[in-house]
Order: C-alpha cells, then structure tokens, then sequence
C-alpha cells in the first residue's frame, strides 16, 4: 500500500548546514499491516509523516501510495488524497466542541459530498464497533480523553482509507487506555485490510506492531527493544 | 508574590499571545478613546464660558444688566460708584457685530471697555495701561479672529453693526499671553467711547460690572436695586454660566444621554474584548494551580496581567480619543454661539481623565474575573485539555434569561410611558434586556440552521454551526457587540432624525410669514435679535415699485431667572404671529387674534411653567419697562431651548422703550419673484448698508441649517458608534478565527479544502452578526421611542415620533457589510494556515 523509496529531507538552517531530517529512508506497508516507526524526539519520525500526507515535497525520492507517486502533488490533489485516502490520528485531537461525536466523527464523509444524514447512517456501524454507539451524540466536550480518540480513530477510518498514519495517537492517554485504543485501532485495520503507520517513541506501543523500524537522525537503523521494566509485556499477534 | 515574579509571569504568558492581546488592547482601546472623546467635547463648552466670564470680569461679585440689546445709561456707574462697600466698578458694552475681512466674514462680540475694568483682575484689559487704552481709536482683534478675517495690525477691519458698515483701523492682535481664554472667544475689543460710537450707542453701557467688599456684598446687591430701579437687573456675575448651562442644559442632557450610551458601548466593546482571551486565561490559572499556586497568588497574577493591560489600553485608548476630540467631536458652540460669545477652546480636565483610565482598567480586571471562577469551578485538568475539545460554557438556561430580559423591558417601558427624563436608565435597562435575550436568540437561530444543517451535503454548516457553538460565550460576546452597535446607531440615528423632522415644519412656518427679510448681516444673528434703526431702510425700501408692503419686526434675547429667553415681537398686522403647528394649549385663532391686538402674548412650556402661567392668566413681563401682559396660548419653544415669547412689534417697542427694529419684513408685489426682490431690495439699500436681504426661503434653510449644526453631535455619535464598532468587530472576529488556526489545520490535514473553511468562517461571521444586528436592530427601534420623549422632555423641542426603520435597515446594513468584509479578511488568511501546524503542540 506505501513504498517509500530513498526518501531525503533537508531542513535548510541560515548561515549553517543543512540538516537532513529525512536521509535516504525506503520502506513499505502492506494492507492491513501495522509498522511502528520507532524513534526519539528529533529523529525525523513526524517529517517523514508530513511528507506521506503530502503536506511538504521531499527534496529527492518517491512516496507511492496505492501505485500512485504522491510527493510532488498540488494543493487541491493533495487536499482530496488526505480526503480521501488516507486517514490520521494525531496526539491531541483538535475537534469542534460544539459538534457531536457522530458530527465530528462524520466531518471527512460530508467533505466528499455526503449528506449529514447519510453520514451519519454510514458512521453508525464503526462507533458502534468503537464502543461509542451511546456516546454518537453527545457533545465531544462531555467525552473522555479516550472516548475522544476513539472518535478520532472513526472520524480518520470513515472515507475507508488504504492508508492510516497515526502520530503518537496515545501520547495523551494513560497507560491501559493507551494500549485499548492502540490494540482496537490494529484489529480494524486488520478487518479493514488498511495499511498503519504507527509513529511513536513508547516501545510499548512499538511492541503492538507487525514490525517495528527504528529511525534515528533520519535514517532507518536496526530496532532494539528496550521496554523498562514493570509495563505490561504484549506480545505482538 | 514579589513584582518580579508578576512580571515574569507574564512576559512568559504574553509572549506567545502577542496578537490576541493587541486585539484586547484594540477593543479597550476604542471604548476607552470614545468615551473619552464625548466627555471631553461635553464639558469644554461649560468649562470655556466659566473661564471666559472670570477673564472678562475678575474677581467681581456683582453686575448690573441691561435687559435689552439697548443698554441703559453709563452714567448709572458714578451712583455705583458711591454705594458704600464697592471697591470698584466698570462699564461694559456688548454688541453683536458683523466682522469682514479679506478671507470672509464672521460673528462676534463687540466688547467695548474703560480701564476702570483692569482693577477688577479680569485677563481682558490687563496688558494694557489705562492711558494708552483711553486713547486709543482702534479695534483689538483675538488672533484667532484676525486670522480667520485675513486681517493684520495696521490695516482695517469692516464692522458691520446697528444696520451700518464701518471701517476700523486694527490697534493690537492678541493671544492667549495677552489676553488669556478670552483669546478663543469670537470678539473685537474696543475702548468703551470708541465702541459706543462705533455701535451708535452713545453714552449706553451694557452692564455695570462691580467688585464689593465681601463683608458688605449683601448691602452692595441691595443698593445696586435701588440704583436699578426695576428697570435693570441687578445679578451675581455666576449669572452668565448659569444662563448658559440653562441654554446649554437640553443640549448637555442629551449629549450626556447618548455620551452614557457611548461609555456603556464603549465598556461592552473592551468586555468582549477581554472576553476573546478567557479562554487563554483560564488555560493560564489551571496551569497555576496544577503548579500548586493558591488563591492568593493566582489572584495576584491575574489582576496583575488585566490591570497591565487595562492600562496599556486606556493609555492608548486615551491618546485615540484626544485625536478624535480635537478633529471629530471638537467643541462647537452650535446655535447656543446665537446668545453667549462662546469660545471654542478644547478643555480637558483631570476628572475626564481618570474617569475613561478608570472604565478601560475596569473593564480589563472585570472580566478577568470571569474565567477565574470558571477556571476555579472547573478541575484544573480540564481546563488545562480544553484545547483537545473541551466545552467550557455551561448549558444555557433560558427560562431565566427570557424572564430577566422582560424584567428590563418592562422597566424601559414604565419610563417611557411615565419619567421619559429618566432615559438613562431606561436605556441601560434596555440594553440589559437586550444582551439577556441575546443568548436565547443566538441559539434559537443556531438551532434552527443546524435542522437544516442535516439535510445539506456540505461540510461548511456543520463546521461554522460546530464552531458558533463551542465557543458560546466568545459568539455571544461578538454579536452583542453588532446588536449594540446597530441599537445604537439606530436609536441615537432614528431620534436624531425625528428632531430634525419635527423642527423643520417650525422653521418653514417662523420665515414663511413675509417674502423677504432684512435684517442686520452676521451667521449669529439667526433669530433676529439684533436692533437697528429701520427708518432709513423702510424710506429706501418704500421708494421700490416691486415692493408692496414693508413690516417691522422686533425680537431680542430676555434673560428671566436663568433662562434667556427668545422673545418675538412680530409686526400687529401679521397673519400668524407665531407657527401654527407648535400651540400645546389654548385655542390657535383667539390666541392668534389676541397676540395681534396687544397686550396678550404667548409663552413656550417651560416659560410658561417657570413664571407658573396658565392660558388667559396676567403677568408682568420684566422688560426695560416693566408690562402687564396676559397668556393667550403656550407652544413649543420654536427650538430655542431656553424658551420663547411672543408679543406683537408694538408692545415691544413700549416694553423696550425703543423704536429699533430687528428685521423688516417685505412682501413683494405679484409677479415678482424672491430672488428679483432680493437683488431689488439690496440695491435699494445701498453699498454701505449693514443689512442683510433674505428670502423666507433661505431664511428657513438656515435655520434647518442651524438645527443640523446643534444635533450634529448626535450624527457624530452614531457614527462613531458603527466605525468603534467595526473596528471591535474586526478586533473579535480576527481574534476569535486566529485562535482557531491549529483545529483549522487540522480538518485540512482531513482534507477540508481552504475555500471550504474559508466559507465556514463567513457563514460563521454572517450567522453571527446576523443574529446580533438583527436583535440590535429591535431594540434600537424601541430605544428609538424612548430617545424621542426623553428628547421631547429635556429639549422642549417639537419631537416627530415616527418609526425610524429605514434608519435602521441602513444600520444594519452597515454594520453588517463592514463586518462581514473585515471578517473576510482574518479569515481568509486563517484558511490558509499551513497543514504543517496539524502537527504542532
């Protein structure tokens, strides 16, 4: 589904050396496989993301999504490729407070020209799958911490993108609420066949994914777990 | 918490907000500047004429005044002189004159003086030594004045006065340095003998002016009425600011009325300013007291940062309204120039001052305090979340708010429909009903759109909807801010509009009475009230064959208790001696047939109510000549606001003791037009002539003209009121969108297109102030009606009550318009936030 190919990103510093965010990075993710991207603060995890969301172009190499080269889109192509196929969940959630779970969840749905009603009718089936079928229409504001990155998860699968980019997407949760929602994120994406690519510096989360690539100034190294002691031991399926 | 740390505390806070805070600054900032800007335009004209009578008179107590534009007899001032306990005493003559120049011509005061005046300890005479005063044969010109004519020392000035155009040579220029705030004042100042010859007033003096022992004052007032005789008036020398502030009172009142308005407006705007970083504030407290910071510290650090900015902002706000008081509110004597020689000097005390610094840190400390309970209501994690979607406003609980809002309406209209004078507080009471309702309104709205919102297969309704409703109190806060400006405007506009409406027909009927009207030249002299002889114009005029018939006119200023009153003498044989259409009691022909034959007059309200006259009562006028006199009828006061009399020419001239007349009136034969009448009249008259040929017609457009002039100060209000309000307005709504830049960026990382988010925020801003104009617009009408009878109350003027709704749509329109393109602006530029920020903390 995603086939990075010698991948390089420079971030352009006044008056010194460029810094190569991303340098020389090639890797791929099948349908319906989870791949955490392991890696410190400053590695390059999150630029190699915005460059798989086409929200910058990368100075060299390619980025195919479903056999298409997304790297050098335009604004509207690249507007209707996050539309439409791909999805995120982010760390913190920016969601419109005044709307409803369902209302949020349903956002990317009515953006391809759905009608909220019918929308909503085609968001039902996964919040309820999420666990959120009671909680589809109260206001986001009155929702937990973990109920609103459910909502997340609902509102980034709704268009059935073959592509999931997920960024830290438990960094605000506590520990057990954050392997819920990782490990209910990797089953239906497994029952979706959607590609995950799981971006993250918690080994923990690293230990749910199918594989787990390790990223350290720019470039793909050889992943050594190193969980600390005391945490839940899981074990990958 | 030492200041240091306070300090610390907030550049760590401002640092990353800078915007939003200079968009907090703005709001204060324009409420501050405007109320400041009214204060100051309101209290410079009283503050000048108290200044003026102190520099004219000194340290004098007491004066002896003429009760007609002839004076009485100087040498009144030697039996002055000899009443025991007066120190000293002065003659002073006032004339108004016609100064031409060069540059054009303006009204002003004659003032003519001996240097007896100098001992009295007044700014007027003091540079100059008694001998060189006496001597003297020329005019003194204030070097406003003089610039204004285009005049130099030297050269001669044109004074045309008493119907007569004479030349004199100008002696001195003086300024502020010379002759103090007398300087500002529209006057030439001449020696007593040469200005009494130049204003064929020989041996006439306007006023006796005396300074008596302030042990024997009481003996000194008594002598000084025998000295009167009953014929004079015998007044303290406070009398001139109390007859202006009487003149000046419905003026005041109103400015005062919509200056209140202003301040309220003024005070709402830096509110919701303050109201666009609550959620920031409260993001600060949470972080605070996660810290483990009590009430006491966190206290400090929040009054500390709204009293900081409060300041900044009314500073600033202050340096605004300075500007807008010396260009847009500067102080204009308006009609009340007609009878007071009033400066036009800008004064601006400490009181102003502290006052606007006061409303802006008020405004500032108040609603900081409102996210400090909420952010004290609410677990400290919450708040610290709020960014991830948090709701921080309550449920709205409308049932109490619609019975509030009705409780406030109710006390408007038990004021209006019972103490119109106490519209200050009505206004307040609507306003407060209005902003209650508002809530209510605005989610009505909203949930009516988000109905629809469901059948539609677009994502801008559901985000602009979602974001209307998440941040309610920053939504509310934004179209309470058009609903006020558009109420305003609409209510100040619309009653604005009624006046002049209801002023009009007066002026139409007051000129309509004779084809043409000569009178002595000058803007001040409006009403008429300036004497000359008309012997030599009626000879000259009665030599012209177009001309079928010649009346004399009488009319001067009367000052009874503290009102200086318009008295109107109009000839025996006039069809309607005064307008038809403002008699509020008594019958209009008897009253009319009454005033014609003599002996009768007709009062304004409040004459009628000071002297407690009723219609066919007896009364004795206080003229020159004391008259027995009876009441035919009561009217409006003509929209002279002090009050009116009417009486015919010839009672005049006996109760004036003087055969001066202050306009002849001339009916044309048929086929003649006015303006070939005019140029007949004027050639007739001659070159040197002081007079001035008028049509009815023109006549009337300078009155209107007059009338606009004095309520010009509301159309400024108004106006200022859309402009403040555009620019708060601008302030909130870019405030509110560029907060909202990273859940922006965010819903393009979901693939929301720009254009599609820049349309939600337009329909945000259009639902918003939609429903904010739409609610002003209501109320504004109402307010409307209760500005009208509060108008009608204070002013005594002739009030048309109608329905000012194109005022309003016009409002509404602005408001609407301005805002929605301001808005267009942030927000476009908001759409455009790059996709990267999705993945900023």
């Amino acid at each position: 589904m995603l086939d990075i190919r010698r991948l390089v990103k420079y971030y352009r510093v006044p008056g010194g050396e460029p810094v190569r965010a991303v340098d020389d990075v090639s890797l791929s993710v099948a349908r319906g496989e989870l791949v955490a991207l392991y890696g410190p603060s400053g590695s390059g995890k999150t630029t190699l993301l915005k460059l798989i969301a086409a929200v910058m172009a990368p100075d060299s190499g390619e980025v195919i999504v479903a056999g298409r080269d997304i790297a050098h889109l335009t604004d509207r192509e690249a507007a209707r490729y996050r539309l439409r196929e791909v999805g995120f969940v982010l760390q913190t959630f920016h969601m419109i407070a005044g709307l409803s779970a369902i209302d949020n969840a349903s956002l990317k749905l009515v953006g391809t020209g759905l009608r909220v009603r019918e929308a909503h009718q085609r968001m039902t089936p996964l919040l309820t799958r999420l666990g959120l079928d009671e909680r589809a229409e109260h206001r986001i504001g009155t929702l937990s911490m973990g109920e609103r990155q459910r909502v997340a998860i609902a509102k980034a699968l709704s268009t059935d993108p073959g592509l999931l980019l997920a960024d830290e997407p438990t960094g605000n949760l506590d520990t057990r609420r954050g392997y819920e929602v990782l490990a209910l994120l990797r089953e239906l994406c497994r029952e979706r066949d959607t590609a995950v690519l799981l971006v993250t510096h918690d080994p923990q989360a690293a230990a749910l994914a199918d594989r787990v690539l390790a990223l350290r100034d720019g470039r793909l190294v050889e992943y050594t777990p190193d969980a600390p002691p005391g945490l839940p031991t899981l074990q990958p399926q | 918490m030492s200041l240091r740390n306070l300090v610390w505390f907030y550049r760590r806070r401002v640092r990353p907000r800078a915007v939003q805070e200079l968009l907090a600054l703005v709001g204060i900032a324009v409420g501050v500047a405007l109320l400041f800007a009214v204060q100051v335009s309101n209290s410079s004209l009283s503050a000048s004429i108290a200044q003026l009578t102190h520099g004219l008179v000194g340290n004098a107590q007491l004066q002896l005044v003429a009760r007609g534009p002839e004076g009485f007899d100087e040498r009144l001032l030697s039996q002055v002189e000899d009443i025991d306990g007066v120190r000293a005493a002065a003659p002073l003559l006032q004339v108004p004159v016609n100064l031409v120049g060069p540059h054009g011509a303006r009204s002003a005061t004659l003032l003519a003086a001996d240097p007896r005046l100098a001992r009295l300890g007044g700014d007027l005479l003091s540079g100059y030594a008694a001998g060189r005063l006496a001597s003297l044969r020329a005019a003194v010109l204030p070097a406003p004045m003089a610039q204004a004519l285009g005049v130099r020392f030297g050269e001669s000035v044109a004074l045309q006065v008493h119907g007569d155009t004479l030349r004199a040579p100008v002696g001195a220029i003086v300024g502020r340095r010379d002759v103090g705030v007398l300087a500002d004042v529209p006057a030439v100042v001449m020696p007593l003998t040469y200005g009494q010859q130049i204003a064929s007033m020989d041996g006439r003096v306007s006023r006796i002016v005396v300074l008596a022992d302030p042990d024997r004052r009481a003996a000194v007032e008594t002598a000084l009425r025998r000295v009167a005789a009953g014929r004079i008036d015998v007044l303290d020398t406070a009398s001139d600011a109390r007859l202006f502030a009487r003149a000046a009172m419905p003026n005041d009142q109103s400015t005062a009325l919509f200056a209140a308005i202003s301040a309220m407006v003024g005070f709402l705007f830096a509110f919701n300013a303050m109201l666009l970083m609550a959620r920031e504030r409260r993001r600060l407290i949470a972080e605070l007291r996660m810290s483990g910071y009590g009430l006491g510290a966190v206290l400090e650090v929040v009054l500390f940062d709204a009293l900081l900015l409060g300041i900044a902002a009314s500073v600033v706000g202050l340096a605004l309204g300075d500007v807008l008081s010396r260009f847009v509110f500067h102080p204009s004597p308006g009609y009340l120039g007609i009878a007071f020689p009033v400066g036009t000097a800008r004064v601006v005390d400490l009181q102003t001052i502290v006052v606007a610094l006061a409303a802006g840190t008020l405004a500032a400390v108040l609603a900081s305090l409102a996210p400090l309970v909420a952010a004290f209501r609410a677990p400290a994690m919450d708040a610290v979340g709020e960014e991830a979607g948090g709701d921080a406003d309550p449920p709205l609980r409308r049932g109490p708010l619609i019975a509030a809002s009705a409780v406030c309406l109710a006390v408007t209209t038990a004021i209006l429909l019972a103490a119109p004078s106490a519209a200050t507080i009505g206004m307040v009471a609507l306003v407060a009903s209005m902003l209650l309702v508002l809530p209510v309104a605005l989610t009505s709205a909203l949930t009516l759109v988000e109905r629809q919102r469901r059948r539609i297969a677009s994502v801008v309704p559901a985000i602009a909807i979602g974001e209307l409703l998440s941040a309610r109190t920053r939504s509310v806060a934004i179209a309470a801010i058009a609903a006020i400006a558009v109420f305003g405007s609409t209510a100040i506009e619309g009653a604005h509009q009624d006046l002049q409406a209801g002023l009009d027909p007066n002026a139409r009927e007051l000129n309509a009475v004779a084809d043409l009207w000569v009178t002595p030249a000058g803007a001040s002299n409006t009403l008429a009230t300036a004497p000359f002889a008309p012997a030599d114009a009626i000879a000259r005029l009665s030599l012209v064959p177009q001309v079928k018939d010649v009346h004399v006119y009488r009319g001067s200023f009367l000052d009874l208790g503290d009102r200086r009153v318009w008295v109107i003498a109009p000839p025996s044989e006039s069809a309607r001696p005064f307008p038809p259409s403002q008699i509020v009691d008594g019958d209009l022909r008897t009253a009319m047939a009454r005033v014609r034959a003599g002996g009768w007059a007709v009062a304004s309200e409040a004459v009628a109510k000071q002297e407690r006259l009723r219609v066919g009562e007896a009364f004795t006028l206080r003229s020159p000549v004391p008259t027995r006199l009876r009441l035919a009828a009561i009217t409006t006061n003509f929209g002279w606001s002090p009050g009116t009399l009417v009486l015919n020419a010839d009672e005049y001239r006996r109760a004036w003791a003087s055969d001066d007349a202050s306009a002849v009136q001339v009916d044309l034969a048929a086929g003649v037009t006015a303006t070939e009448g005019r140029q007949l009249v004027r050639a007739a008259l001659g070159p040197t002539s002081g007079l001035s040929v008028q049509s009815a017609h023109l006549r009337e457009l300078r009155d209107r003209a007059t009338t606009r002039d004095g309520l010009a100060r509301l159309t400024q209000i108004a106006s200022l009121m859309l402009i403040a309000a555009a620019l708060a307005m601008a302030a909130a709504m870019a405030g509110m969108v560029w907060q909202r830049r990273r859940r922006l960026a965010d819903l393009k990382l979901a693939g929301i297109g720009h254009r599609q988010l820049w349309q939600a925020l337009l329909l945000e801003s259009v639902l918003l102030l939609g429903v904010g104009c739409g609610v002003g617009t209501v109320y504004g009408l109402y307010g409307e009606q209760l500005l009208n009878r509060a108008l009608n109350a204070a002013t005594g003027f002739p009030v048309d009550n109608s329905l000012g709704v194109a005022v309003a749509l016009l409002s509404l329109a602005v408001v609407l318009a301005v805002a929605c393109t301001v808005a267009m602006i942030p927000g476009y530029l908001a759409a455009r936030v790059p996709v990267e920020a999705a993945f900023r903390d």
